[in-house]
């Protein structure tokens, strides 16, 4: 699969953003439980970037390692950044008055999980979920 | 100066005349050729109809032209012009057609104009070749601006639709008396989960209502934006003395709510709607009993000697023997 890019502009762009994750990883094989949760984590880290930063984008691509495959989401935007990234991945924390559930959640349901963010800059959350073979 | 800068120089051109003495011939031409490309789609256009505009956009060209003094596209002369371009692409756009198809409808009037503009020059090549050069590029500029205006048209007829797909209205349905049913489908935003919820308590109010169902099998991701509305919306209900019940998790739904953190225990939850359905009925004080053993437990009542049964029996008369009887026909027959 080559690695596609998907404008996040508006809230219906999360729905599209959503289709296409669970489109790849259905197409990868994953099971049923997997797409809902790679799906799950776009639409919570797709959402976080129409919410906080206006707008971005998502880039859907595969990954290999050894003899692993795995399926990468890329989110990055321009946005205000984080201050504190480590408070922010707490459960809990929000400033938009949500459930602060969406980035420490995201980390769960992937394998690897990197976020990088710099004030007046932008954030990047660049997650993997690995093939079971 | 400064209007050298802005725009091309003033000049007369000939081309006007072509526009404005034939047009008549002209418009046979260009309509006939249009008619016969293979493109006019009578489905989605009428030979009236292409006539008027087609006409329409000549007067109206020949005439941004003249007011122009031979200036480019871009010359304030043109606006009206662009306008009615912009609305013609619009239209089309909302017809069905390709985007090269619009495009080829305003580019092909140069077939139709050349061989006037020729017969009018006589043979003045200088002068054609300039003629020619100067309305080719406009139509060029036209023919873009009627693709790009088309492909936006085209962009926000789909934004719209997806935006209406979201909206589906979510129907609050009475399953039983004071027993409310909602089941959502497809994907929340939170506009409709806003909507949802508000509908939902109305229906509540206004019949009085004392459970829900929230029915989430159509529902394929579940994410923190949609868990915190049915938990606002569950705590709504609460302050308003109905109880929710909620039905319809998938496994998958359900391994993902736990290892996002969301922590649905507080709300009463059963795989199934039909489960939702009995314990609903059991909530509000009703079982759901076989006819086959209603028919037994009556039989047993009324061949017990104990007194306290023969008035259980006679309060079970006085609710409701006429559907105890009807449903024993039932099974018996
Ligand atoms: N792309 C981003 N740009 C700027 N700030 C962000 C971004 N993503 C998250 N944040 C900050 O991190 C906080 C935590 O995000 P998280 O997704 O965990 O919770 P939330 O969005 O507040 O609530 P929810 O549980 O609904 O997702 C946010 O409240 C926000 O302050
Ligand atoms: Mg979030």
């Amino acid at each position: 699969m080559e690695s596609r890019s998907i404008a996040l502009e508006q809230e219906t762009d999360i729905a599209v953003a959503r289709n296409e994750v669970r489109a790849a990883a259905a197409g990868m094989g994953f099971s049923i439980v997997d797409q809902t949760r790679l799906t799950t984590v776009a639409s919570e880290l797709a959402r976080n970037i129409i919410k906080y930063a206006v707008r971005g984008r998502v880039i859907i691509g595969t990954v290999q390692n050894d003899s692993r495959k795995g399926l990468r989401l890329i989110f990055e935007d321009n946005g205000p950044g984080i201050a504190n990234t480590e408070l922010a991945m707490r459960d809990g924390f929000t400033t938009g008055g949500g459930l602060g559930k969406g980035l420490p959640g995201s980390r769960r349901l992937v394998d690897d999980f990197k976020i990088e963010s710099t004030p007046d800059i932008g954030t990047r959350v660049t997650v993997v979920r690995w093939l079971i073979r | 100066m400064s209007e050298q800068m802005t725009s091309t120089q003033a000049r007369p051109v000939r081309v006007v005349d072509v526009l404005n003495n034939r047009t008549d011939e002209l418009l046979d031409d260009w309509i006939k050729a249009r008619l016969d490309s293979g493109e006019f789609r009578d489905e989605l256009i009428s030979k009236k109809e292409l006539q008027t505009q087609s006409r329409q956009l000549v007067e109206m060209l020949a005439k941004a032209i003249r007011e122009s003094g031979g200036r480019d596209f871009s010359d304030a002369a043109f606006d009206d012009l662009r306008t009615l371009l912009n609305e013609l692409s619009r239209e089309r756009a909302v017809k069905g057609y390709a985007a090269t198809e619009n495009a080829s409808y305003i580019l092909s009037l140069r077939d139709a104009v050349f061989p006037l503009l020729i017969q009018d020059m006589e043979g003045n090549i200088e002068l054609l070749v300039s003629e020619m050069t100067y309305f080719t590029r406009l139509l060029d500029k036209m023919g873009l601006v009627m693709i790009e205006n088309f492909i936006n048209s085209r962009e926000q007829i789909i934004h719209q639709q997806r935006a209406d797909m979201m909206e589906l209205s979510t129907p609050v349905i009475k399953v039983w008396d004071k027993i409310l049913s909602l089941p959502i489908i497809g994907t929340l935003d939170s506009r409709r989960a806003q909507v949802m919820m508000e509908a939902l308590l109305h229906k509540i109010v206004e019949t009085g209502s004392t459970i829900a169902i929230l029915d989430i099998t159509g529902v394929r991701t579940m994410d923190t934006l949609v868990a915190n509305h049915l938990i606002k919306t569950v705590t709504a209900a609460r302050l308003m003395g109905a109880r929710c019940v909620l039905t319809g998790v998938s496994p998958a739904i359900a391994q993902t709510m736990v290892q996002l953190g969301i922590d649905l225990t507080q709300i009463t939850t059963r795989a199934q709607m039909a489960d939702g359905i009995k314990l609903a009925l059991e909530m509000s004080g009703r079982v759901v009993v076989s006819a086959k053993s209603l028919a037994a437990m009556t039989e047993n009542i009324r061949t017990a000697g104990n007194e306290s049964i023969k008035l259980a029996a006679s309060r079970l008369a006085a609710h409701g023997t006429s559907v105890v009887d009807d449903n024993i026909q039932r099974t018996k027959g």
